[in-house]
């Protein structure tokens, strides 16, 4: 019988005032830590090597996040990983070292269908828009409509916003009427800090619709207010 | 004094055994293509001091770690390749593979009986592909041509020999080797719990939430055409806070008649309270007050969403498992052990990690409001010393 790998799932917080390209990487480094492993880039590359999946996602989504030139081969090696986001998050990282190493293997990670807890796609898909590429764009699109886990859809619209694509905002506007736990917070979260008005058009649109004396309300209220105020 | 309402270390079974079950269909008799559907060997790497029990820091450079910086295990020039998890050899169908699948498709027998009239050179060639293909990438390459050369020359010689061969063919040939790609049938049933106690709280942690997932009672058995599998998936998980004083020496503040309140500090103890609605949802700042009982039922809102999305994850990990085929035992521990990986994949997609504290914080933001505002009112009308 083969052994089971050991994982801690922690729940934790970024720290204050996080903003949202930074907070998948702080639960990243959360999720490392609470696992035994340093919060350090040698900690970080020891967690590349477990034998865990959701460990190596994490690990490689850091190094990803600021990648070095001597990580150019474990990238590498981590195109073979039997894992589609540990090779969606290392094709990321060659890619920022290397232009055109790794943009191959995003596009064609983002055009694999969703599966149950496989999110090398979503990954990829917005790997490629902070990259400046809307290729997984209607994987985005298709995924909102045909999944049943819409959070992990939500989590990567944000990084379509720089992009400029009129399709982004309906995304949204579907995400903030999604009862299912998580996906309206996770879309106000980003809509918050996008400065777009387009962004600025859907929260109040969403602002209008909510009770006055719901929390969220009067924040939302407060935000844009100071948003005409600028 | 306030009462919690789990002591701690009180277990608080949630879950018990809710059996979840996805019913196998019929089985499927193939000719084994030796590259399995999705299948893959479970990493070779095996777990380096990861998980619970080893902490922070406590760690050695590892081989692979070395290579891939680049140093010795002096710390200096290492030219070798990090160790990387092992891929599951790949070996292209033989053509006869092909054939007899064909067959297989209009076949009602369980017991396949296969006919077919090849050549000795023709089932050769095919066989050494089926059984010699080397790794990932070779034997995608170098089997494919061969089984194909192979049948290809059975068949020419086929054409020259088959008037010879073809009435001694069911006598001549071995049966080709046919395993079966079994479905599965899985029952795996559901323990949670949820206790309070057991974590160490880090230096700037007001509270925590771990779960420790296991899949236990294990058993696999293989009838006529599918395994049964059965088994528990178990989810342990632990919550606790702060006593009494946050982790900066914060005063807890359980409602508006807090002793800790006066006319001087109460503006800061709404401040405090006040859910910031930009920050993950509603998180209060707590810079000198926090609250312990709403600190209580936010880590009871992230054991709740542990244990509702393993559930989740759990029911549409089996309507996967079931999906897959299996020739032998060990292909099937190899599912359960992708089964397990994602079932962890899911709860920190969907209640741990991103969206986790959004709802925990969205949560308790009304209960914040509401002792903010508690707090003014009563200080406002000059009601602490």
């Amino acid at each position: 019988m083969s052994t089971e790998v050991p994982v801690v799932i922690a729940s934790g917080s970024p720290p204050a005032g996080t903003p949202y390209a930074a907070r998948e990487a702080a639960l990243s480094q959360h999720l490392l830590e609470h696992n035994g492993f340093a919060v350090s880039r040698m900690g970080t590359l020891r967690a590349t090597e477990s034998a865990h999946p959701a460990l190596r996602v994490a690990a490689f989504h850091l190094l990803a996040e600021t990648p070095l030139d001597e990580d150019r081969e474990l990238f590498r090696h981590a195109l073979s990983d039997r894992e589609g986001a540990v090779r969606a998050w290392a094709a990321f990282g060659l890619e920022r070292l290397s232009p055109g190493a790794g943009a191959p293997t995003l596009r064609a990670l983002a055009a694999e269908p969703l599966q149950f807890a496989e999110y090398g796609p979503l990954i990829a898909a917005a790997a490629l828009a902070r990259l400046g590429d809307a290729a997984g764009l209607p994987a985005i699109q298709a995924a909102m409509s045909n999944t049943d886990e819409p959070v992990a859809v939500v989590q990567r619209l944000y990084w379509f916003a720089p992009l400029g694509r009129e399709e982004l905002w309906p995304l949204y506007e579907r995400a903030l009427e999604d009862a299912r736990p998580g996906v309206r917070p996770l879309a106000l979260l980003q809509l918050r800090q996008l400065a777009a008005p387009k962004a600025t058009a859907v929260l109040e649109r969403f602002a209008a619709s909510l009770p006055a004396d719901a929390p969220e309300s009067l924040a939302l209220r407060e935000l844009l207010a100071e948003r005409g105020a600028e | 004094m306030r009462a919690t309402e789990v002591g701690s270390g009180e277990r608080q079974e949630i879950q018990s055994y809710d059996s979840l079950q996805v019913a196998s269909h019929g089985a499927a008799k193939q000719v084994r293509s030796h590259d399995g559907p999705g299948m893959e060997a479970p990493s070779a790497a095996a777990p380096r001091g990861e998980g619970q029990g080893v902490r922070a820091g406590d760690w050695a450079m590892t081989p692979g770690l070395s290579a891939a910086m680049g140093l010795d295990s002096s710390g200096q020039s290492a030219a070798s390749a990090p160790a990387r998890p092992v891929q599951r050899k790949a070996v292209a169908t033989p053509q006869w593979a092909t054939m007899v699948a064909s067959l297989d498709e209009t076949s009602s027998s369980e017991n396949l009986t296969v006919r077919i009239a090849m050549t000795p050179g023709g089932a050769s060639g095919a066989e050494r592909a089926g059984a010699d293909g080397a790794g990932p990438a070779s034997g995608q390459q170098a089997g494919g041509p061969q089984a194909q050369a192979g049948g290809q020359q059975g068949q020419q010689a086929g054409g020259q020999q088959g008037q010879q061969t073809s009435e001694r063919a069911e006598d001549q040939l071995d049966e080709p080797i046919i395993d079966s790609l079994d479905t599965i049938a899985a029952t795996i049933g559901y323990s949670g719990s949820i206790t309070q106690g057991g974590i160490t709280l880090g230096g700037s942690e007001f509270g925590r939430t771990d779960s420790a997932p296991a899949l236990k009672n294990i058993n696999i058995t293989q009838g006529s055409g599918a395994f049964t599998v059965t088994a528990t998936y178990e989810l342990t998980t632990k919550w606790d806070t702060r006593k009494g004083t946050g982790p900066g020496g914060q005063k807890d503040i359980p409602d508006e008649n807090a002793a800790a309140l006066t006319k001087t500090n109460y503006p800061t103890a709404v401040s405090d309270l006040t859910p910031n609605m930009s920050d993950e949802g509603g998180r209060p700042p707590r810079t000198q007050f926090w609250a312990q009982d709403l600190t209580e039922r936010h880590e009871k809102v992230h054991a709740a969403d542990h244990q509702r999305t393993a559930k989740e994850g759990l029911k549409q990990a089996l309507t996967w498992l079931t999906g897959q085929t299996a020739s032998t035992k060990t292909e099937v521990e190899t599912l359960l052990a992708t089964l397990r990986s994602k079932i962890v994949q899911y709860i920190i997609a969907n209640g741990a990690g991103s969206v986790g504290e959004l709802h925990a914080y969205g949560d308790g933001a009304p209960s914040y409001k509401a002792r903010a505002e508690a707090i003014k009112k009563k200080g406002d009308g000059g009601g602490y010393p």
